[in-house]
């Protein structure tokens, strides 16, 4: 969608990959397709996805033996029940992501939490903040700051590794900003020390 | 724990960066965006529209040349204000200041970038591919076809649903002959 006081607006279906116009029924066709906006022409393969069904059992058809209700949906019959509070739920409230039934309102939670990994789609890049803080570390060092700027590199990369090998990453950069940290550190307060030392008359 | 993924391709941008992974079921984009990584995914069900197409990237193409053009004219300026001797050891390092701007842009604007959009229901990818052109074609119609064959997998399985769903005839006795 074409953007509109630098702002981008939410997606709402295929767009012209050139202008980002939305592109009307009649542009989403396989072959060579010319944006009516843009006038650019492009490649194009249209597909025309089946939806897939719910199959929602109401109580009634279930019959009265051994049909739970969905605690959200009275007239529905639970298919499972959350992992996390144990509410009967529906095939309509079933939030499962492959790691599990959760309620709406749980998912949301977990979600919240980022407990759920594949439910994440925000999260800090702990390897990032490490390489950036090792390297102002190294910068900074002749300010006596190695040693903050060390420490809080090998915080981020102690979280950074972690977080690379849940994700299956490698973590190499992130282990060599922990080796740069450690080298700040250790620099850093040794050459606090030398001053403090030198200012108390111990060096000679 | 995120499913087993295959690095397809990564672009950088003004502000961060977008790297794209092929996972079993669909494609994923990890955008960084400063030190936050948002990540969003579109499924191969959910497939309505793949785009191929070649851009030359327009702003780079500028800003590369404008970059590459300020460093040479500062060299111009000094070697015009050197008046006697020999100009090129002041023009040698702004040459070679120059140079890598001025060779991006040209690359840029005669190879241009083979751009794959993937439009699902719900969201968007794209992947950018600046130098493998033949890689380009192959990621695109490896992904055409994942697409083409989840489609079909859920086709077939709503097929079958339906059927299985299907009340049994009820069996009529037929009238007597006569």
């Amino acid at each position: 969608m074409a953007t509109l006081a630098g702002k981008k607006a939410p997606y709402e279906g295929p767009e012209c990959p050139k202008c980002d116009a939305l592109l009307g029924d009649d542009s989403r066709v396989t072959g060579t397709v010319t944006c009516p906006h843009c006038r650019a022409t492009f490649e194009a393969t249209a597909f025309n996805p089946p939806q897939r069904r719910m199959q929602i059992v109401e109580v009634a058809q279930s019959g009265p033996e051994g049909a739970n209700a969905c605690a959200n949906h009275e007239r529905n019959t639970a298919v499972t029940s959350c992992q996390r509070c144990g509410l009967y739920i529906c095939s309509l409230c079933d939030m499962n992501v492959g790691s599990g039934s959760f309620c709406p309102s749980c998912f949301d939670r977990v979600r919240t939490e980022g407990t759920l990994g594949a439910a994440t789609t925000r999260f800090r890049d702990y390897g990032s903040m490490a390489r950036v803080s090792a390297v102002a570390g190294f910068l900074f060092m002749f300010m006596f700051l190695g040693l903050p700027f060390g420490a809080l590199t090998i915080y981020y990369a102690n979280k950074g590794i972690k977080q690379a090998k849940n994700e299956g990453r490698s973590t190499l950069g992130t282990r060599i900003a922990m080796g740069f940290g450690i080298f700040e550190a250790i620099a850093g307060g040794a050459a606090i020390a030398f001053v403090i030392l030198g200012v108390m008359g111990k060096l000679k | 724990m995120t499913p087993a993924r295959t690095r397809i391709g990564s672009s950088a941008r003004a502000f961060g960066r977008e790297t794209v992974y092929e996972l079993p079921d669909g494609i994923e984009i990890e955008a960084t965006e400063n030190y936050e990584v948002i990540r969003r995914r579109v499924l191969f069900e959910d497939v309505l529209l793949i785009t191929y197409h070649r851009e030359m990237g327009f702003w780079f193409v500028i800003l590369s040349g404008l970059v590459g053009a300020f460093f040479l004219f500062i060299g111009v300026l000094i070697v015009s204000a050197q008046r006697t001797g020999n100009a090129w050891p002041y023009l040698t390092p702004w040459l070679v200041m120059a140079f890598p701007f001025l060779l991006a842009a040209a690359l840029r604007a005669i190879l241009g970038v083979e751009v794959i959009s993937i439009f699902g229901r719900r969201s968007k990818a794209q992947i950018r591919f600046t130098f493998r052109k033949q890689r380009a074609r192959e990621v695109y119609g490896r992904i055409l076809a994942r697409v083409r064959q989840a489609q079909k997998a859920l086709e077939n399985e709503i097929a079958a649903s339906a059927v299985a769903e299907m009340p049994a005839v009820p069996e009529v006795p037929m009238p007597p002959a006569f």
